[in-house]
């Protein structure tokens, strides 16, 4: 009986490890989800976004509502107000793919958002069907908000820049004055909101609202994206450094549509 | 068939309510708290593994954590089950502690891997974050339960 315990507790403790062993391997590393995996992720998110029509259809009910309870002046003035923010977020998209003329842009609606709490993640309805790759850069109006880390066939997985660690790092710029200062964006201050630069040369001059932009040499963002403006500069603890802090441009909390961007010749 | 239910609409719901908002929905491990008082012990178990698998390919493109998260969640669910009355005051302190359970053992693996960077606010935030709105969702899971099940009786 006492040997048949042991047994079970050694079985127990080797799933354990097995499923722990397993999880680091899928999470560390960039990995092709398997076919089994994509094809069950395809069906669950259908599913999902089946279910998910009728409460679309009541929110924009909600919405419409809302509208109709206003008197007109109430109504125009909104109207207003809402196409003026609607041409100034074109405005801004038009600017954005200007600047990226070596990129087309696939616009897709988030059907998910990070789920599981401590993954940054956000999913789309669209995948390889639609010419989306892993490692392609994902931008809102606002300018850059991560990457895309899986695909399906018809959906995508994007890593939000407030995932920013080790593993996860992006090279950008500032521009302050007539110079710019290259740099690299290596994490994200939860508490303050803000992106964190490190290294930057203590004898280097930079402007608070100084705009930053990516510059296009880690290969994966492309050149000229807007991440956000410095909001603070701290000097390091051997006043041999400077870390500067970044104000993202765009929230990553409230994202219902973005364009994922692919190379021209890709 | 809650579990599924909740499965599906943690989805759903989730594309309605900001990221870093108080309202940070956990249906599924919210459903396992309730289920696994009404439901048979060998189901709820293997549902738990089933749906920990689902979890784990559908919404963060891993494997393993949830299933065994979810497992040994509702192991130590029915344990507790076992030996408490059914009221809603326990299936609240329960379902409080099991939300706590699941973000610091989750946070803590993830901390273990490096994939997180140790910061105590960070896991406060996600306590404050997490538990009105899935202790609302506990509520109406519980009374709905009840009901159908006085109505069987």
């Amino acid at each position: 009986m006492k040997k048949k315990n042991k047994y079970t507790i050694l079985i127990i403790i080797g799933i354990i490890c097995l499923l722990l062993v397993l999880f680091i391997f899928t999470i560390s590393k960039q990995r092709n989800l398997t076919f089994i995996e994509k094809s069950v992720k395809d069906i669950s998110l259908f599913t999902t976004n089946t279910i998910g029509i009728p409460f679309r259809f009541a929110k924009e009910k909600i919405d419409k509502k809302t509208v109709n309870q206003n008197d007109k002046y109430r109504e125009l003035e909104s109207n207003y107000k809402e196409k003026e923010k609607r041409i100034k977020e074109l405005e801004q998209l038009l600017d954005l793919k200007n600047n990226l003329s070596d990129y087309t842009s696939i616009e897709a609606s988030v059907i998910n958002r990070n789920i599981g709490y401590w993954y940054q993640q956000l999913t789309i309805d669209k995948g390889t069907s639609s010419g989306i790759k892993e490692d392609m850069a994902v931008v809102t109006s606002k300018g850059l908000i991560g990457k895309i880390v899986a695909t399906t066939k018809y959906y995508s997985t994007v890593k939000l820049l407030t995932s920013l660690n080790n593993s996860f790092q992006i090279s950008v710029k500032i521009t302050s004055e007539d110079h710019e200062i290259y740099g690299v964006l290596s994490g994200y201050d939860t508490k303050k909101q803000v992106f964190q630069m490190d290294g930057i040369s203590e004898n280097t001059n930079i402007l608070e609202n100084s705009i930053v932009t990516t510059t296009g040499l880690d290969s994966i963002f492309p050149s000229g994206i807007e991440i956000g403006t410095v909001s603070s500069i701290e000097k390091d603890h051997f006043d041999l450094a400077q870390t500067v802090f970044v104000k993202p441009s765009g929230s990553c909390d409230d994202i219902y549509y973005v364009s994922v961007l692919r190379r021209k010749d890709s | 068939m809650i579990i599924i239910i909740s499965f599906f609409l943690e989805g759903i719901v989730s594309n309605y309510i900001p990221i870093s908002s108080m309202f940070f929905p956990l249906f599924t491990l919210i459903s396992f708290v309730v289920a696994s008082y009404y439901y048979k012990e060998e189901i709820i178990l293997k549902m738990s593994f089933i749906i920990g698998l689902l979890y784990d390919i559908t919404y963060t493109n891993t494997l393993g954590l949830h299933m065994l998260l979810f497992y040994s969640i509702v192991y130590f669910l029915l344990l507790f089950h076992k030996k408490l009355k059914n009221n809603f005051f326990n299936f609240l302190w329960i379902g409080i502690f099991t939300i706590g359970f699941y973000l610091s053992m989750s946070y803590f693996i993830l901390l273990l891997i490096g994939y997180l960077e140790f910061d105590a606010f960070l896991l406060l935030n996600a306590f404050k974050n997490c538990i009105l709105f899935n202790v609302i969702y506990l509520l109406v899971m519980y009374s709905m339960e009840e009901i159908i099940h006085r109505k069987k009786r």
